[in-house]
Parts: structure tokens; C-alpha cells; sequence
């Protein structure tokens, strides 16, 4: 284990029958931070050949922080890699490969063409092209990931073009696989297939394989072990036989309450001030049906990428493909356009708040002005506006929250996060809507502005609004919600009615175990 | 207020950050063109040098050619007038992100519209003759604007490449034109007949300026009220700088986009209609002079304001006439005209990208 890297190693025989206590991607102590973030506090990890080693971690929890270092896209503040005993500098190994939950593949070629981008220079011959899909035929056989070489990359399936991922990087050389997600956009079906995949190439072929994932249940199905990083810090290792999913989901969101809970003061009033029924969009959302009563703030809890951003876009008026219906108080709402919602009284705080929220290069007073400027008073007859409406009504909703800008004009991209949300929650809360809809709110935001928006929700429910917050946080979730439903895979798999939340629960229900949650 | 300044115990207070935000900003608006001036002409200098020539008299010859009296003022308000109206009409696209190239053909289809419409209408002597020819031409300019307009705003086509490629379409078919309905049977070169009197447009007495170039004078307040105080000036703005926030709060892109390419293929129109009735008089390949590609000069340089668009007119129509004078005079080529414009964008586009990343 204290053999100086220096020894050289390199011509080593295949792993799989060398695997001493030597091998394998050792890191020890790796720290990084970006400015005042920490976002790695000595992380050591050893991944062995021949495992799959599964890593799990909320969403900025640091895990691709972690891969990027390990791939030698960014230096470590502190701390030290080996991979089969020889120091990773910078630039990283060879024998390293990361899969990337966004596919590196240039779609206009070929397979085959793809394997051989950026490691031949000048004219490739139809000779070296030949050979490489002889090679690609060759290890497709031999590991059992099916693929045509010579097939465009655009015809292929997300499936396939995965399988294409891994080879390319087997092909390279590498014996030590990252996979980012890799079910991420995957069928069920091919969820599986890929999976036992997976380990037959850690346990047939010796490659040391980690499995980035959010999903326990995957957990269980292929690794050997499995690490989970929560705030930057390794916080459990163990073998996935001695697990289970109870255990990791308490490891993954931790137990610590971290502002109060701010569960509604008094009984809400009930009623279905919003109600969804059956909405489905083609491969995002499956049948969602739920309600909101005004004065109840209902969470839509789920990791990411589970139909949270459909969900946000139907409620949005952007999801043309929607189906289903969404009323506001017992009247059904025509979601395509988002001035049908607006104008039914529901508002929007984006989750993406520069994309959908504000117009960076533009001042506060006309990113306020956005959603109301058709409408008296800023508007006037004849198609003119109101330059001292928009102003003046820049001028209340900085003050009602307190926004920090010198000025009205004070351009949008100029704020920091917190208060850039401020000036998108004035907009939406200055029409007093019946219907709240509040998306990943607090999302990059520090403690004092994450306060502030738990604050103004809490005090806007109290007015009698009907919220559905839309969140991968639980700190926020169990904190605010009256009731949580969980969404996995673009379904409804649990419900929640009653606080306090069992956070293990909802964890293991986010993983996709709902019967644990049952 | 003050981060740790060792300033003097009773110095003036530092100026609040809006004040210091918005100097600055007004160093850019100002600054930037000025720049792009000074390089414009310094380089411009090299190469008069080059030349064989003397910087110092070229300029003031040039000056002279541009501002020297009445004659030559009314030269440069009647190049700067369709110079204006298409800069006007680039500055609302660019707003609305839509970055057509496309109003040389604008102006093409709004010349040839009127030679039309002169040349084979009775419309005589009466007072509305010639708003009736002006509001076909822009009709005509801002059909051809819609196109590339519809195409981006339905389909997605690149608009540089379709507007350039209808300009393209634009040239061909006045060339037609000149050769066949409206060929003049007397003529050498490929032209109409002249335009008949009551169409030419009125002038001041004793001098060249006639009415288009109060058209012009009309057009910008006009513009900058349209852009500052009406909704389609402010959704304009929010679809130029974000389309998905736009889209998000409702305003229609696609709809925007389009009315946009309208307005700016009129205004190119009108522009053409100016032209051929108050500097050409006839028809001809000549009309087609490249001056939808000089006014992007111009919409740039001037900053997309309708007040910065106008000075920018002037500059580079002066430098226009100036370059032509000077080759006149002291054999310098007038291409240094040209050359000296590229210089000035190519400033703006720089100084512009460093200042962003500068934020």
C-alpha cells in the first residue's frame, strides 16, 4: 500500500488475476472547494477491480465534483489518487473513463468514427476504419454490449448509444468505469438489461466500476458496495449485502432539521383551489392526480429528473404535449398558453431562474413589468404603455421585499441569487394569485435567503394560497409541506398526509421503494 | 459606504453604485462608437499614407466634401435619409434578436415597387399619388421582410442566411425588370424610362433636399417611441434579450419575431421608394448599391438608438462623399472609405465583446 508510486507498475498483468490489496483507484483525503464553498472535506475511496462500486448522494452533495477530480478534469485542493499504484497527476489516466449521463458522441457518425475521434490524426483509410469496427465487433461479443460499428450514432436508441459509451471507453483501455447516471433516460427494461451488464464486466472481466446513481433499488440490483456523500463527506461505506434501502436513505438526506418547521398555524380551509387529474406528457409524467385546498402548501418531493420539470412545465403553460385536465377552484384551465394560468390566478416562481424567470441584461423594472404589461395599469389604450405604471410598480415590489437595488433600472443579472428571487417572487405575489406554484425555490441560495423564501410562502399560505412546492430538498419539504406526494419515474408512488414526515420514508420512496413507504 | 478607503477624512461621498452603474454604461453607449471612430480614422490615416497622400488635408478635403456648404449638405442629408430609415429598421430587428441582412432586398422591392407603380398607373397629379406609391413600397419591403421573418419565427431557418439569399432573389428580379416590363426601348444600358415629373419628389427651392428626407426625420422619434413606450417595443425587448423568459410569461415569440421583419421590410421599402423618387429618377441596376449592407454599419455604430443611428448615418455618409472627393482631388483611392468603415465595426464588435466580459 506504501510502495512509492514511483515503482513502475504499468506492465502489470490483467488485473483480474493480480488483484492484490495494491490495485485499484485508491483516493485519499481529496478536498476541494469553489471560493467559500466546500464541496469535497477529505473524501477517501478505494475502488477495487472487478467491483461495482455504487455511489450515492443527494443533488450537490459533491459526487461529480468528486468523478471530475478522478477523471483529472480538475486538480484536488488536498489529497492524493493512485490507480493501480501509479500517481494521478493531472490530466488524469488512461485507464480511467467516465460515461457521461450526457452522451459524448458525435450523432452525424458513425460507431466506428466515434471510436476513433480524437485518437488518429490526418486522413483516416478505410483500412483503419475497417479494422476498428473489426475491434468493436470484437469486444461487443466479447462483453456482450451489442453494436453495429458502422450504424449512424443518431439512429441509435439512448440505450444503445450507452452501450456505445462504455465501449468506446473499454476500447480506450480503461479498467476503471464511471458511469454518471447511466439509467438515467432508460427504459425499465433496458434499465435492468444494462445493469447485469454492468456486472458481468466488473465480475468477468475485472473492470472496477463505479455507479453513480439516485436510485436504490439499482443499488441493491448490481453494486458490491456502496458510499454515500452527503454535504461533501463520505458518510457511509459498506457492503450492499449488510444494507438496506431504510439505511441509505437515512445516510442520503441525513436527519438534521436544518431551519424549523413551519407547518401551516391554522387548519387549512381545504377545499381543491388546484386540482391535476390524469395529467400525463408522453415519457415524463404517468396519471398525475392531485390537490391542493387554499391555505395548504402540498410538496411534490423526488429527485430530480423523475418528471419534476414537466410537472413545473404544465403548471407553466409550456407542456404542449400535455394530456389531462388542471382545475382552479372546480373550473377546468386551458394549459397552453401560460396567460391562460396567469390569467386563472396561478403564479409561477421557475425553477430555472434566469431561463424562465429574468432577462439578465435588463433592468429589475422591466423584468417586473413582464408578466403585466398588457393589462391596465401599465398598459394604456392603443397598444402604449405606462412608463411611470412600470416604474411605480417596480418601486413597490422592491420595497415590499426588500429587494437590495440602488435602483429600479438596476439590471436583473446584477443581483445575487437571493435577492434575483425576490424580485421573481414580488412579480408573481403582486397579483395576489389564488394558485401558487413554487418550483425548486431555494435552490443555490444561501441560508438567510433561503429563510426569506420559506418565510413568504408560509405567510402566503396563511393568506389563504394554495401552494404546490415542487422540490428535490427535504430540509425544505418537511420544513414547509402540510402534505408530501412523491414522484419517481413520473409517477405518484406515495403520499404522505400527515406531518412529521418519517424522512426515511420519503427517502426510500424518492429511491423508488414505495412499498417501504406504504 | 466606502470598502476600506484610505481616502481623505472629508473627501466628497463616493457615488452610490446606481450612479457609478449608469456612467459607466453611458461610457459604453458613448465611448464605444467613439472608439470605434478614432481607430476608424487612424487606420484610415495609415493608409492614406500608404497611398501616397497627406492624412491631414485628406480629412480636411473630406470634411469639406461632407459639410462644405449647401450643395454639399444637401448631398449628405439625401445619402443619409435611406441610410437612416434602413438602420431604423435593422435597429428593431436586432432588438427582437432577429438579425436580418436582408434589407438590400427591402430596398430593391421597394424601388422597383415604385418605378412600378409610377411608371404604369395613372395616378396624375393628385396629392395622394405619391403617399400611395410610398405605402405600396413599404407594403412591397415588408413582404419580403415577412418571409425571412415567418421562416424564422415558424421553422426555424436561420434568418442571416435567408434574408441574404432573398436579397439574392430580390436583385434578379430587378434585373428582370429593367430588362422586360419596364425596359426602357430607348435605352443603352438595362434601365426604365425616367419617372414622370409629378412623381419626382418635391425639393426645397434651390437646394436638394427634398421631402423623403423628412420622412427620415419623421421616422426617428417615431421608432424610438415605438421601441421606448408601446407594448410591441417591450415585448420586442424581452424576446431580443430571452426568448425563453419571454415565452414563459406568455408573449408570443413567434408573433413578435414577425412584426418585427415586417416593420424593418417596410421601412426598407419606403427607403428604396425615397430613393428612386428623389436621387435616381430611373430605374436601373445601379439602384442596387449596397446600401442595405452599409446601413448595418450603421444600425451598429449607432448603438440600435434611433438618435445614435442618425449620427452614424451622417458619419459614414460623409465619409461617403468625403473618400469620393479625395480620390477626385488628390488621387486617393475611395475604397479607403469602405475600408475605414470595416475598421469602425470591427472596433464596436471588440470592444463590445470585452466590455461584456469585462461585467
Amino acid at each position: 500500500m506504501v510502495t512509492p508510486a514511483s515503482t513502475s507498475r504499468i506492465t502489470t498483468a490483467p488485473a483480474a488475476e493480480l488483484s492484490g490489496a495494491d490495485d485499484g483507484v485508491v483516493m485519499q483525503g481529496i478536498a476541494r472547494s469553489f471560493g467559500d464553498n466546500i464541496v469535497l472535506r477529505d473524501v477517501s475511496l478505494h475502488i477495487r477491480p472487478g467491483e461495482v462500486y455504487a455511489l450515492l448522494g443527494e443533488n450537490g452533495a459533491g459526487k461529480s465534483t468528486l468523478m471530475r477530480i478522478l477523471t483529472g478534469l480538475l486538480p484536488p485542493d488536498a489529497g492524493t489518487i493512485t490507480v493501480d499504484d501509479l500517481t494521478l497527476d493531472a490530466g488524469g489516466s488512461d485507464r480511467i473513463a467516465m460515461v457521461h449521463q450526457h452522451f459524448m458522441l458525435v450523432p452525424s457518425m458513425t460507431v466506428a468514427e466515434n471510436f476513433l475521434l480524437g485518437r488518429s490524426r490526418g486522413v483516416v483509410g478505410r483500412g483503419r476504419l475497417r479494422r476498428t469496427c473489426d475491434e468493436i465487433s470484437a469486444l461487443a461479443a466479447e462483453t456482450g454490449l451489442a453494436c453495429d460499428p458502422s450504424a449512424r450514432v443518431d439512429t441509435l436508441s439512448v440505450g444503445e448509444q450507452q452501450r456505445v459509451e462504455i465501449l468506446r471507453a473499454l476500447h480506450l483501455g480503461a479498467r476503471y468505469l464511471l458511469l454518471d447516471e447511466p439509467t438515467a433516460n432508460l427504459a425499465p427494461a433496458e434499465v435492468h438489461s444494462l445493469l447485469a451488464q454492468i456486472r458481468d464486466l466488473a465480475v468477468e472481466r475485472g473492470v472496477g466500476i463505479v455507479l453513480i446513481t439516485h436510485h436504490l433499488e439499482e443499488v441493491l440490483e448490481a453494486a458490491d458496495r456502496v458510499g454515500v456523500l452527503r454535504g461533501g463527506r463520505l458518510v457511509a461505506e459498506k457492503p450492499v449485502a449488510e444494507v438496506t434501502t431504510a439505511e441509505l436513505a437515512r445516510d442520503m438526506v441525513g436527519r438534521d432539521v436544518g431551519l424549523g418547521i413551519r407547518r401551516a398555524a391554522a387548519e387549512p380551509s381545504g377545499g381543491r383551489m388546484l386540482e391535476l387529474v390524469g395529467v400525463s406528457v408522453p415519457g415524463k409524467l404517468d396519471e398525475v392526480t392531485l390537490r391542493v385546498g387554499a391555505g395548504q402548501l402540498v410538496a411534490v418531493a423526488g429527485v430530480e429528473g423523475n418528471g419534476q420539470s414537466s410537472l413545473e412545465d404544465v403548471l407553466s403553460g409550456l407542456a404542449a404535449d400535455a394530456s389531462g385536465a388542471v382545475r382552479i377552484a372546480d373550473r377546468e384551465v386551458d394549459i397552453s398558453s401560460p396567460r391562460f394560468l396567469r390569467d386563472a390566478g396561478v403564479g409561477i416562481v421557475p425553477s430555472d431562474r434566469y431561463t424562465r424567470g429574468l432577462v439578465k441584461s435588463l433592468g429589475i423594472d422591466t423584468n417586473l413589468a413582464v408578466d403585466s404589461y398588457t393589462t391596465p395599469p401599465l398598459a394604456r389604450r392603443g397598444g402604449r404603455l405606462s412608463r411611470s405604471a412600470i416604474r411605480e410598480r417596480a418601486e413597490r415590489i422592491i420595497a415590499a421585499l426588500s429587494v437590495k437595488a440602488s435602483s429600479p433600472r438596476t439590471l436583473a443579472g446584477t443581483l445575487s441569487g437571493g435577492h434575483a428571487q425576490r424580485v421573481v417572487l414580488g412579480r408573481v405575489l403582486d397579483g395576489a394569485p389564488a394558485v401558487l406554484v413554487v418550483a425548486q425555490p431555494t435552490r443555490g441560495l444561501d441560508v438567510g435567503a433561503t429563510e426569506f423564501v420559506w418565510d413568504t410562502l408560509v405567510e402566503h399560505r396563511a393568506r389563504g394560497a394554495a401552494i404546490l412546492l415542487i422540490s428535490s430538498d427535504l430540509d425544505e419539504i418537511c420544513s414547509l409541506a402540510d402534505r408530501v406526494v412523491v414522484l419517481y419515474r413520473g409517477r405518484i408512488v406515495a403520499e404522505f398526509d400527515e406531518g412529521p414526515f418519517d424522512r426515511e420514508a420519503l427517502g426510500s420512496a424518492m429511491g423508488g421503494f414505495q412499498e417501504v413507504a406504504a | 459606504m466606502s470598502t476600506g478607503m484610505l481616502s481623505p477624512p472629508v473627501a466628497a461621498p463616493p457615488p452610490d453604485p446606481a450612479t457609478r452603474s449608469r456612467l459607466r454604461s453611458l461610457l459604453t453607449t458613448v465611448g464605444i462608437p467613439f472608439l470605434a471612430v478614432a481607430v476608424g480614422l487612424a487606420v484610415g490615416a495609415v493608409l492614406i499614407v500608404l497611398a501616397g497622400g497627406n492624412p491631414g488635408e485628406a480629412y480636411a478635403t473630406m470634411l469639406n466634401a461632407a459639410l462644405g456648404g449647401d450643395t454639399q449638405l444637401g448631398r449628405l442629408l439625401t445619402g443619409m435619409t435611406p441610410l437612416v430609415l434602413i438602420g431604423l429598421g435593422y435597429a428593431i430587428a436586432y432588438r427582437t434578436g432577429f438579425i436580418t441582412i436582408g434589407a438590400q432586398g427591402h430596398y430593391d422591392v421597394g424601388a422597383i415597387t415604385a418605378a412600378a407603380v409610377v411608371l404604369s398607373l395613372p395616378l396624375g397629379t393628385s396629392w395622394v399619388a405619391i403617399p400611395v406609391v410610398a405605402v405600396t413600397a413599404a407594403v412591397a419591403g415588408a413582404c419580403v421582410g415577412g418571409i425571412a421573418g415567418v421562416l424564422k419565427a415558424r421553422l426555424g431557418v436561420n434568418e442571416i442566411i435567408s434574408s441574404l439569399m432573398l436579397n439574392y432573389l430580390v436583385f434578379y428580379a430587378l434585373a428582370w425588370t429593367v430588362r422586360k416590363p419596364l425596359a426602357n426601348p430607348n435605352g443603352f444600358t438595362p434601365e426604365s424610362e425616367r419617372i414622370p415629373d409629378w412623381a419626382a419628389l418635391a425639393t426645397i427651392p434651390g437646394t436638394r433636399i427634398h421631402i423623403g428626407v423628412f420622412v427620415a426625420v419623421a421616422a426617428v422619434p417615431l421608432v424610438w417611441w415605438l421601441m421606448r413606450s408601446t407594448r410591441f417595443g417591450f415585448s420586442s425587448q424581452i424576446v431580443g434579450e430571452s426568448p425563453s423568459v419571454a415565452a414563459a410569461n406568455g408573449i408570443s415569440v413567434a408573433r413578435t419575431i414577425v412584426t418585427s421583419a415586417l416593420i424593418s421590410g417596410a421601412l426598407g421599402g419606403i427607403a428604396g421608394a425615397i430613393m428612386l423618387l428623389g436621387s435616381e429618377f430611373r430605374l436601373s441596376l445601379a439602384v442596387s448599391s449596397g446600401i442595405g449592407f452599409t446601413a448595418i454599419v450603421v444600425a451598429l455604430l449607432g448603438r440600435r438608438n434611433p438618435f445614435g443611428i442618425v449620427l452614424a448615418a451622417a458619419l459614414v455618409s460623409g465619409l461617403t462623399l468625403g473618400s469620393q472627393a479625395v480620390q477626385r482631388t488628390q488621387e486617393i483611392p475611395a475604397s479607403i472609405g469602405t475600408v475605414v468603415q470595416a475598421v469602425m465595426i470591427l472596433t464596436v464588435l471588440l470592444a463590445n465583446r470585452i466590455v461584456e466580459r469585462a461585467r
